[in-house]
C-alpha cells in the first residue's frame, strides 16, 4: 500500500507520543507503556515495509480485547485512572490503523485530550510550559502533513504566527470570559498518595524529608509569623503500640466521616461534645488574628495544613484535634483562604479523647520507666520531670541526624540510653512516652514547621522536607505545644532542616540534580528563587484565578473609567469581538472604493434605470446618456455632455487635482439638472 | 490636420456612398499603423476602397491581382544574374511601395500568401541572405472574397492576426446605390490630399493619445474574457491587444481627443477582433457576432 505519511510527519509523530507517554508516565500502568511502544514499533515497521496493516475487523476486536484487560488492569485505581488508561490504549491502538489524513487528525486530537490530562494532574509553570511544548509539537504534525510543499523554516513561520495571533485571544477570553462553575466533575481516582502519612513509626519521616517537593505555598494578609511559630498541623496521632504511632479509633471515625462527605454532620456532632462535656475550656469567642492564603499542591487526601487555630467554615471540617480537613481531597493544585484565630473555637475535649491521649502499651522500655521513677523519687511532679528530659537532651549528647541507627524491640530505651541520635519524631516520640507515663495527656501532632520566605517575603514556600513532628500537652486545661527537637537542634526550628542537620551532607543526599541540595550557590539560589517566585504566581494568577479574583482584577482596571461597569465592558468585548469577526469576512479595505464620478452616474442611474432605461452590461456611459437622451423629457445636450464630462474625469490621464475637483463639481451639478428633469 | 481629416472621410465618402462607418475604420486602420483586410463579394467596391484610401493619402501603391498560380517572387522580387556585370542583382517586386493592394488575396496559395507574412510584420524582405527593408509608412490593404465561394484558399489564423482590421462593406442602401447610379457619368477625380510626410506625422499624434489605467484595465477585461470564457474559440492575442489599443487611439484622434474612451474601443472593436475571434473556420454564431457577444459581457463601468 502506498505510504501517506513522510519520513518527517512520521518522525513527529513518534516523537509527539513518545513526550505524552513520558508526561502520563506518572499516571500510567507500566503494560501501558510497553504496549505503547511496541505498537510504535509495529507502525514504524509498516512504514519501512516489513509488514503490513491490518484489517478493520482484527483491529475492532483487538481494540475490544485491549479495553477490557485495561479496564480490569487499573479498576481499582477509580474512575480517572481508568479513563486516562482507556484515552492512552486509544492513544497507542491509532498507530495500528494509521492510515489516512483523517487517522492523523484523530491521533492529534487524542494528544490534545491527553495533554490536557496531563494537565489536571501538574500545575506548576513548567509543566505548564511542557504542556504548551507538547501542544506545539502536535500543531507540527498537521503542518507537516497539509503543508508539505513548505520548508521547515516556512511551517515553522506559519505555526508560530498562528500561535502569536492566538495568544492575545486567548488571554482576553482567560480574563474576561465569567467563570462559570464546571459542569462536569473530575472522577477522583484511588491513588498512591504524596505527603504525610497517617502513621509514623520512628524512621518513616526520614524519607519524607528527603524530597524536596513542593507541599504548599502561603501568603499571609498581615505580618509573617516567625519561623519558630509556624507549626502547621496536619495530624494527629495518639495511639501508640510500642513501635508505630497511627490515630485512635475516634480520629479515624472522624477522619472516616470526612472521606464519606459528612463534614458537616460530624461538625453538629462536636458540638454535641460540648453540652454534655462539663469541664468546657474554649467557651469564649475566639478573635481573628490573621489570615493567610495556602495553594497547596495536589496530595489526593483531605489535609489541610493550618495554623493553630482554625475555624470549620464552608467546604472544610475541623476535628476535633483542631486539624483541619477539605470536603473533597485535594487533587489538584488548590488555594484556600484560611483564618487564624487566637483560640479554637466550638471544639471541646471529651473526656474519652483525654483518656486516649495517656494510652500506652503495658510494659517494655524498663530503663526509661527506671528513670521515671529516680525522678519522682526525687521529688519532683510530672511537668518538672518533662522539663527534665528537654534538658537531658539538650545537655546530652543527643545528635539531630536524618539517619539515625535502628532502633531494638525497647525503642525509647534504646534511643534515651544508646543512640542518641534521631530526628524529630524519636524526640516527639520519647517525649510523649515519658508524658503518658507520667499520666500527662500527650500527642503527637504531624505536620510542617517553617518554610523558606522568597526574596520579596511575598509567600511563603513549604516543601516536604519541612515535615515535622512534634507534641501537644494537656496542661491547664488546653493543649499547650512542646517540640522536643528544639532542645537538640534549635536551628531546626528557627532555620530549617538543612541548618538542624549536625552533618549537613545528610540533607538530601543523592539527591545531586535537586536544586535545593545546592542553596550554597548563589547564582542556582537566585535562579531557584526567581523560578519558585514564577510558579507562585503561575499557581494564584492562572490556577487559581477565580471569579472573585477575576472580580477584583476587573474592578481594578475599571477604577480608571468610573462610567464602565463589568456588563458594559463585557458588553464593549463582545461587540469588538463581532465588529473585527465582521471587518474580517467582509474586508471593507479590500472592497473597491467606488469613485466620484461614478457615484454620481450612479445617481443619475438610480432614477432613470427606474423610469426609463436599463443599462446594458457592455453599454458604455456615454451609449447609455446617448439612449437615454432619446427616450427621456431631459434636454439631450445635457445628457450627452453629461456622458463627455463624465469621460473626461474618469478617463482623461494626468488630470491635476484642483481640475478634477472642478470637473466633478460641474459634472454633480449637471447630475442634478438632469435628474430635476426626468 | 483635423480638417485635412474631414476632408479625406469627405473625399471616401464620395467615392464609396453611404459607408461612412467603414470608411472611418479604414482611415483608423493606416493612421494606426496597420493592415487592413476587406472582405465582401465580388464588386462591393472593395477595390475601389483601397485604391482611394491610397491615392487620397498621396501614397504610392502597387496593385497586385492574386491568383493560384502566383509565386513568392512574384509579390518579393527576384534575383536574377546580370550578364554585364556578372552578378545577381535583385530586381524588387510589387512590395516594394507605399501601399501594396493586394486584390483577392485569397485566391493565392497559402505559399505565396505566406510570403507576405514577413514583408507585413517586420516590413523588410529577406532574400538570398540579403534583407530588404520596404519604405515607410508601408500598408498592405488586402480583399478577399467570402471563403465560401470557389477558388479561395483561406488565410490561415496567423496571417489573419496580421491584419489590424477586417472589414466588411455591405450592400449600399436604396439611396446611396440611386446616387451612385446616377453619378455613373460624372467619374469623381480623387486627389492626393495629404502626402506620405503628413501621414507620419498624424500617425506619430495617434501614438501621443493618452490611455488612462481605466481604460487600460477596461481593455485587458474585455481581451480576458476571450481567454477565459467559454463562448470563444480562439482568444485574442496581446497583438490583438496592442492593435485594439492603437485603433482606440486613432479612432479618439480623429473624434479629436487627446484620450482614449471605452466608446473608442467599442467603435472599433468588431473589426479588430471579429475575425480573430472567428478564425478559419469560424461562422458567425446566432443573429450576435462573437466580438459583440464579448463587448456585451464586459462592463466598462467596473474598474
Amino acid at each position: 500500500m502506498l505510504e501517506f505519511l513522510t519520513r518527517q510527519s512520521l518522525s513527529l509523530i513518534l516523537l509527539s507520543y513518545a513526550l505524552i507517554m513520558v508526561l502520563l508516565t506518572d499516571q500510567l500502568h507500566s503494560v501501558m507503556i510497553i504496549f505503547g511502544l511496541l505498537c510504535a514499533l509495529w507502525r514504524v515497521a509498516v512504514f519501512t515495509g516489513r509488514v503490513a496493516l491490518l484489517n478493520k475487523l482484527i483491529t475492532n476486536i483487538f481494540t475490544l480485547i485491549c479495553s477490557a484487560l485495561v479496564i480490569a488492569l487499573v479498576y481499582q485505581q477509580g474512575m480517572l485512572s481508568i479513563l486516562v488508561h482507556l484515552v492512552v490504549l486509544g492513544f497507542s491502538l491509532k498507530f495500528l490503523e494509521l492510515k489516512s489524513v483523517r487517522d492523523v487528525h484523530f491521533f492529534v486530537n487524542t494528544g490534545f485530550v491527553l495533554v490536557a490530562l496531563f494537565l489536571v494532574f501538574n500545575q506548576s509553570i513548567l509543566m505548564a510550559g511542557i504542556a504548551m511544548v507538547s501542544t506545539l509539537l502536535l500543531l507540527t504534525i498537521l503542518l507537516s502533513l497539509h503543508a508539505k510543499a513548505l520548508a521547515n523554516y516556512q511551517q515553522f513561520k506559519l505555526l508560530s504566527k498562528a500561535v502569536l495571533l492566538s495568544v492575545p485571544l486567548a488571554v482576553v477570553l482567560f480574563v474576561v470570559l465569567p467563570r462559570l462553575p464546571s459542569m462536569w466533575k473530575m472522577p477522583l481516582q484511588n491513588k498512591a498518595t504524596t505527603g504525610l502519612s497517617d502513621s509514623v513509626s520512628p524512621g518513616s519521616i526520614a524519607e519524607l524529608s528527603q524530597s524536596s517537593e513542593l507541599a504548599f505555598r502561603a501568603s499571609f494578609d498581615g505580618k509573617i509569623p516567625a519561623a519558630a511559630t509556624r507549626y502547621w498541623r496536619v495530624l494527629t496521632l495518639d495511639q501508640f503500640d510500642g513501635k508505630t504511632w497511627t490515630q485512635s479509633s475516634q480520629l479515624k471515625y472522624q477522619e472516616q466521616q470526612v472521606k464519606i462527605g459528612k463534614g458537616p454532620i460530624f461538625n453538629r456532632g462536636s458540638l454535641q461534645y460540648q453540652s454534655k462535656n462539663t469541664r468546657s475550656s474554649t467557651q469564649s469567642v475566639a478573635t481573628k488574628e490573621n489570615s493567610y492564603q495556602i495553594i497547596i499542591e495536589p496530595h489526593y487526601k483531605h489535609y489541610l495544613p493550618s495554623l493553630d487555630f482554625a475555624k470549620a467554615t464552608a467546604g472544610r471540617v475541623l476535628l476535633s484535634d483542631y486539624s483541619l480537613r477539605t470536603l473533597k481531597p485535594v487533587f489538584k493544585r488548590q488555594a484556600f483562604t484560611i483564618d487564624q484565630f487566637n483560640q479554637v473555637d466550638q471544639i471541646s475535649q471529651s473526656p474519652q479523647s483525654l483518656k486516649q491521649s495517656l494510652q500506652l502499651p503495658t510494659g517494655g522500655n524498663p530503663k526509661t520507666k527506671a528513670w521515671i521513677a529516680t525522678q519522682q523519687a526525687s521529688g519532683l511532679d510530672s511537668y518538672s520531670i518533662l522539663e527534665q528530659l528537654l534538658a537531658k537532651f539538650n545537655q546530652e549528647n543527643f545528635r539531630y541526624t536524618l539517619k539515625p541507627a535502628l532502633l531494638g524491640e525497647q525503642q525509647i530505651d534504646d534511643f534515651l540510653f544508646t543512640s542518641q541520635a534521631g530526628f524529630c519524631v524519636h524526640y516527639a516520640s520519647t517525649y510523649l512516652y515519658v508524658a503518658r507515663a507520667l499520666n500527662v495527656p500527650a500527642r503527637m501532632v504531624t505536620g510542617y514547621l517553617g518554610g523558606e520566605l522568597d526574596s520579596d517575603s511575598e509567600f511563603l514556600s513549604v516543601r516536604q522536607y519541612d515535615a515535622h513532628a512534634w507534641v501537644e500537652i494537656w496542661k491547664n486545661q488546653q493543649w499547650q505545644r512542646v517540640d522536643p527537637t528544639a532542645y537538640v537542634a534549635p536551628e531546626r526550628v528557627e532555620q530549617g532542616i538543612m541548618q538542624g542537620l549536625d552533618d549537613q551532607s545528610e540533607f538530601l543526599s543523592g539527591q545531586y540534580l535537586s536544586i535545593h541540595r545546592w542553596q550554597a550557590n548563589p547564582f542556582l539560589n537566585q535562579l531557584r528563587s526567581a523560578f519558585a517566585k514564577a510558579d507562585y504566581l503561575w499557581a494564584v494568577w492562572v490556577i487559581n484565578y477565580d471569579n472573585e479574583k477575576q472580580f477584583k482584577l476587573l474592578q481594578n482596571l475599571l477604577k480608571g473609567l468610573p462610567w464602565l461597569n463589568l456588563s458594559i465592558l463585557i458588553l464593549l468585548l463582545l461587540l469588538s469581538a463581532a465588529s473585527i469577526l465582521i471587518l474580517w469576512v467582509f474586508k471593507p479595505w479590500q472592497t473597491e472604493k467606488v469613485p466620484s464620478e461614478d457615484r454620481l452616474f450612479n445617481k443619475l442611474y438610480q432614477k432613470s434605470a427606474q423610469q426609463h432605461l436599463i443599462r446594458e452590461k457592455g453599454q458604455t456611459i456615454a451609449d447609455y446618456c446617448h439612449a437615454l437622451s432619446q427616450l427621456t423629457t431631459a434636454e439631450p445636450q445635457l445628457l450627452i455632455d453629461f456622458a463627455k464630462l463624465y469621460n473626461q474625469i474618469k478617463f482623461k490621464p494626468n488630470l491635476s487635482a484642483t481640475q478634477r475637483k472642478r470637473l466633478l463639481v460641474e459634472l454633480n451639478e449637471l447630475q442634478k439638472k438632469i435628474s430635476k428633469q426626468f | 490636420m483635423h480638417n485635412k481629416i474631414a476632408k479625406i472621410l469627405e473625399q471616401l465618402n464620395a467615392v464609396l456612398l453611404g459607408k461612412e462607418q467603414q470608411t472611418k475604420l479604414a482611415l483608423v486602420c493606416l493612421l494606426a499603423d496597420g493592415h487592413l483586410l476587406i472582405e465582401d463579394l465580388p464588386g462591393m467596391g472593395k477595390t475601389t476602397l483601397a485604391g482611394a484610401l491610397a491615392k487620397t493619402l498621396g501614397l504610392d501603391y502597387q496593385r497586385v491581382q492574386f491568383t493560384s498560380d502566383m509565386l513568392p517572387a512574384d509579390i518579393l522580387g527576384v534575383s536574377i544574374f546580370d550578364k554585364q556585370r556578372q552578378q545577381f542583382s535583385f530586381h524588387q517586386g510589387p512590395v516594394f511601395t507605399q501601399v501594396l493592394l493586394a486584390d483577392e488575396i485569397n485566391r493565392a496559395s497559402p505559399k505565396t500568401q505566406s510570403a507576405l507574412l514577413e514583408a507585413m510584420e517586420e516590413r523588410k524582405v529577406s532574400i538570398d541572405k540579403h534583407s530588404y527593408s520596404l519604405g515607410q509608412p508601408f500598408f498592405v490593404i488586402a480583399t478577399q472574397n467570402p471563403q465560401d465561394q470557389a477558388g479561395t484558399f483561406p488565410l490561415p489564423e496567423s496571417q489573419l492576426d496580421r491584419f489590424m482590421m477586417r472589414i466588411e462593406l455591405g450592400f449600399p442602401n436604396k439611396d446611396a446605390e440611386l446616387a451612385m447610379l446616377k453619378e455613373q457619368t460624372a467619374a469623381t477625380s480623387i486627389n492626393a490630399i495629404i502626402d506620405s510626410q503628413q501621414l507620419q506625422t498624424m500617425q506619430a499624434a495617434v501614438k501621443k493619445v493618452q490611455a488612462s489605467d481605466a481604460l487600460l484595465n477596461y481593455l485587458i477585461r474585455l481581451v480576458n474574457e476571450s481567454r477565459y470564457a467559454a463562448e470563444y474559440a480562439n482568444a485574442l492575442s496581446p497583438r490583438c491587444s496592442k492593435s485594439l489599443l492603437n485603433a482606440a487611439k486613432a479612432m479618439a484622434f480623429i473624434e479629436q481627443r487627446d484620450y482614449v474612451v471605452p466608446e473608442d474601443i467599442q467603435a472599433v472593436f468588431a473589426s479588430v477582433t471579429d475575425h480573430r475571434l472567428n478564425g478559419v473556420h469560424g461562422v458567425k454564431q446566432g443573429s450576435q457576432a462573437l466580438s459583440q457577444t464579448l463587448l456585451n459581457s464586459v462592463d466598462p463601468l467596473q474598474s
